[in-house]
C-alpha cells in the first residue's frame, strides 16, 4: 500500500518523502476564479482556507516538477461539492493545464465535473465528496471511467472489505490519519470556512436543549446528555486508524490517506513516519495501541480496536 | 402554513415514527387546507428504511389504500445486502414515485419511470451563518441533470432547497423543482449519535451500527436555529422563505 499525503507548504516535500510519503495531493487558488465567482463559490472543498491549505495556481507546474524529480506522484483536488455550469467550463480549462503539465490525476467530488472531465486525459479519482458508501455507487462511477475511489471515511471496516475485492479494476484508498469527522463528507453542506469553523463544533461548543416524546426517566436523560458529551467533546478529536493498516491491505486497498491541508505540517510529519514504520513492518498494526485510541473514540475503524 | 397557490403539496413523513404516519399525514393534510400527498421512507438511514419495509410487509402499512411517493436513503454496503433483493418487492413498487438519493440507486432504477432525484443528491452549500452566500451562491442543479440526461437518464423532478436564490447565472435545471419546508438539510453522516445512547464507551458512534430507533423519541434543538434528528442536521426555514418560484411544489415537513 502507498501512502498518500496533503502538500500545501513545497519546503515539507522533502521531509515528507524522506517520512516515507508515496504520493502527494494539493489543492490550487486562483484570484481570477474568485473575481469571477467570487469568496463563497469553492475550487475545491478546502478553497476558503486559502493559501494555508492551497497553492497558488501559477506555482503547480514547478510543484508537478520538484514531486517527480523525486519519484513521487501529485494528484490535484478539485473537489468542491458542486459546480455550475459556468464552473464547470473553468474546470475544463484547469484540467487541461493539468494534462499539459504532466499532473499524474485530479480527484473529483461531484457528478457533474466527474462527467465533464472523463475524456480529459488524465486518470480521475472520485473524492470522498463522491460518497462511494456501496457497490452500487461505485459501478455508477465505474461505468464513467474512473481510476481510484477515496471512501467515506464514515465507513466500517467490514463493509470495505465486502466492497473492494468486487472492483479488481479499481484503485481504493482509505483514510487513516488526522481530522475524523462526525458527518459525512458527502452531505455535510455548510462551510468549512475559518470565520466561523465548521458547523458541528460549534453546535457541539453551544447550548442544546433536549427533546424527548413523552416522559423520560431522570437516568435516561442523563445517559442521553453523557453520550453528547463523549459525541461533542471526545469523538473524533482526533482520527487514527494505524491498528487497521494490515486489515486494510487484506482487504485490497492500494493507498492509505494521510488529511491535513491545513495543518501543521511536523505532525503530518510524524504521521507519515507512524505509518510507513507499520507498513514496513506487516502483522504488527493490530499491537498498536497508544494514547489517541481513547476507548476507540479516536478510531477511523472501531470494530478492529475491539478485537 | 398558507399555501394555497402550490401546484404540488407533498407531506414529508420520511424518518418519523411508524405508528405515527398515518395520524401525523391526516392532521397536516387538515391543517394545509390543500390537497396533499404522501411521502415516506428514509433520507438518512437505512437501518429506519429496511425496518419500515419489514414493518409494511407484516401488513402493517402506515398509508393503506393511499398513494405514496417512497425516499430511499443511502445504504451502506452490507444494508445494500438486505435492501438488494427486496428492491422489487410492493412497498417498493407499489409507489407512485420513487425518490432516490444516490447515483447507485438511480442506476439500480433506471429503467423505473417517475424517478425523482432527493436532496441529498443536490449539494449546493448552505450556511445561514454566512448570510451573503445565500444571494451569492448560483443555483447548480442545471448541471447535474444535464449530465444525468445526457448519460441516458430521465429524471421526473428534483427536490433542491435553493431554488431561485439566484438561478440566472446556471439557468433553470429543466425539471420541476420541489422545495422542503421549513427543515432544510444541513449535514448528514452515516455515524448516530442516538444510536449509540446505552452502549459502552468502546461501542459507541459505529458507522451505520444497529440501533433501537432511539431517534424516534430523543433529538436535539440548538438555539431554535438548528435541529439534530437522527444522523441529520436541519435549519428551520421562517415561513417568508416560502415565496414566488419556492411556493410552486413543496415537500412540508411536519414540526418535530
Amino acid at each position: 500500500m502507498k501512502i498518500m499525503v496533503p502538500l500545501s507548504d513545497m519546503d515539507m516535500l522533502d521531509e515528507f518523502c524522506r517520512a516515507g510519503a508515496d504520493e502527494f495531493y494539493a489543492g490550487f487558488f486562483d484570484p481570477a476564479w474568485d473575481a469571477r465567482f467570487g469568496p463563497f463559490e469553492e475550487i475545491n472543498r478546502m478553497s476558503s482556507f486559502g493559501s494555508q491549505a492551497n497553492m497558488p495556481l501559477g506555482a503547480i507546474e514547478q510543484v508537478v516538477r520538484q514531486v517527480h524529480q523525486r519519484g513521487k506522484k501529485l494528484y490535484i483536488t478539485l473537489n468542491s461539492a458542486a459546480y455550475s455550469t459556468q464552473q464547470l467550463e473553468w474546470m475544463g480549462r484547469y484540467a487541461a493545464l493539468l494534462r499539459s503539465i504532466s499532473a499524474d490525476g485530479i480527484i473529483v467530488g461531484s457528478l457533474e465535473l466527474l462527467y465533464r472531465l472523463r475524456n480529459c486525459g488524465l486518470p480521475l479519482t472520485v473524492s470522498t465528496m463522491g460518497g462511494a458508501y456501496n457497490r452500487s455507487i461505485v459501478s455508477f462511477y465505474r461505468d464513467l471511467g474512473i481510476r481510484r475511489v477515496i471512501l467515506p471515511r464514515d465507513m466500517t471496516l467490514q463493509d470495505i472489505e465486502k466492497l473492494v475485492p468486487q472492483f479488481p479494476e479499481l484503485e481504493f484508498e482509505a483514510f487513516l490519519m488526522r481530522n475524523g469527522c462526525k458527518y459525512s463528507d458527502a452531505n455535510c453542506l455548510a462551510y468549512h470556512a475559518r470565520r466561523y469553523g465548521s458547523l458541528c463544533a460549534a453546535l457541539d461548543s453551544g447550548p442544546y436543549l433536549l427533546e424527548t416524546d413523552g416522559p423520560t426517566a431522570p437516568e435516561t436523560c442523563r445517559e442521553i446528555h453523557a453520550n453528547h458529551t463523549l459525541f461533542s467533546r471526545a469523538f473524533h478529536k482526533q482520527a487514527c486508524g494505524l491498528c487497521a493498516i494490515d486489515a486494510l491491505a487484506g482487504a485490497g486497498i492500494s493507498s492509505l490517506k494521510i488529511v491535513g491541508r491545513a495543518d501543521h505540517a511536523a505532525n503530518v510529519a510524524e504521521d507519515i513516519r507512524q505509518v510507513r514504520a507499520l507498513l514496513d513492518h506487516p502483522g504488527q498494526s493490530k499491537n498498536c495501541v497508544g494514547e489517541l485510541c481513547l476507548y476507540g473514540l479516536n478510531c477511523y475503524y472501531p470494530s478492529e480496536s475491539l478485537k | 402554513m398558507g399555501c394555497t397557490d402550490c401546484e404540488d403539496m407533498i407531506v414529508n413523513c420520511a424518518d418519523r415514527r411508524f405508528d405515527s404516519i398515518s395520524d401525523l399525514f391526516r392532521e397536516t393534510a387538515g391543517r394545509l387546507s390543500v390537497p396533499c400527498r404522501i411521502q415516506i421512507g428514509s433520507y438518512t438511514c437505512g437501518n429506519y428504511f429496511l425496518e419500515l419495509l419489514n414493518w409494511m410487509e407484516r401488513g402493517s402499512s402506515p398509508v393503506r389504500g393511499t398513494d405514496y411517493d417512497i425516499v430511499l436513503p443511502v445504504f451502506s454496503e452490507s444494508q445494500l445486502d438486505e435492501f438488494l433483493p427486496r428492491a422489487e418487492t410492493s412497498p417498493v413498487q407499489a409507489a407512485r414515485t420513487i425518490i432516490v438519493n444516490d447515483l447507485g440507486m438511480l442506476r439500480l432504477f433506471r429503467d423505473r419511470p417517475g424517478v425523482r432525484l432527493g436532496r441529498l443528491l443536490f449539494r449546493d452549500y448552505r450556511d445561514h451563518r454566512y448570510p451573503a452566500s445565500e444571494d451569492a451562491c448560483r443555483l447548480k442543479a442545471g448541471a447535474l441533470v444535464s449530465s444525468l440526461r445526457e448519460l441516458g437518464y430521465q429524471i421526473a423532478a428534483i427536490e433542491n432547497e435553493l431554488i431561485s436564490a439566484n438561478s440566472e447565472a446556471d439557468g433553470e435545471p429543466g425539471v420541476p423543482v420541489y422545495v422542503h419546508f421549513p427543515y432544510r438539510q444541513v449535514s448528514y453522516g452515516h455515524i448516530c449519535e442516538f444510536a449509540s445512547i446505552g452502549r459502552t464507551v468502546e461501542e459507541k458512534f459505529m458507522p451505520d451500527a444497529p440501533c433501537t430507533f432511539q431517534c424516534f423519541r430523543t433529538r436535539f434543538r440548538h438555539r431554535e436555529e438548528y435541529l439534530k434528528v437522527g444522523r441529520s442536521i436541519f435549519d428551520m426555514a421562517p415561513e417568508q422563505w416560502l415565496s414566488g418560484e419556492r411556493r410552486k411544489r413543496v415537500i412540508y415537513t411536519p414540526r418535530w
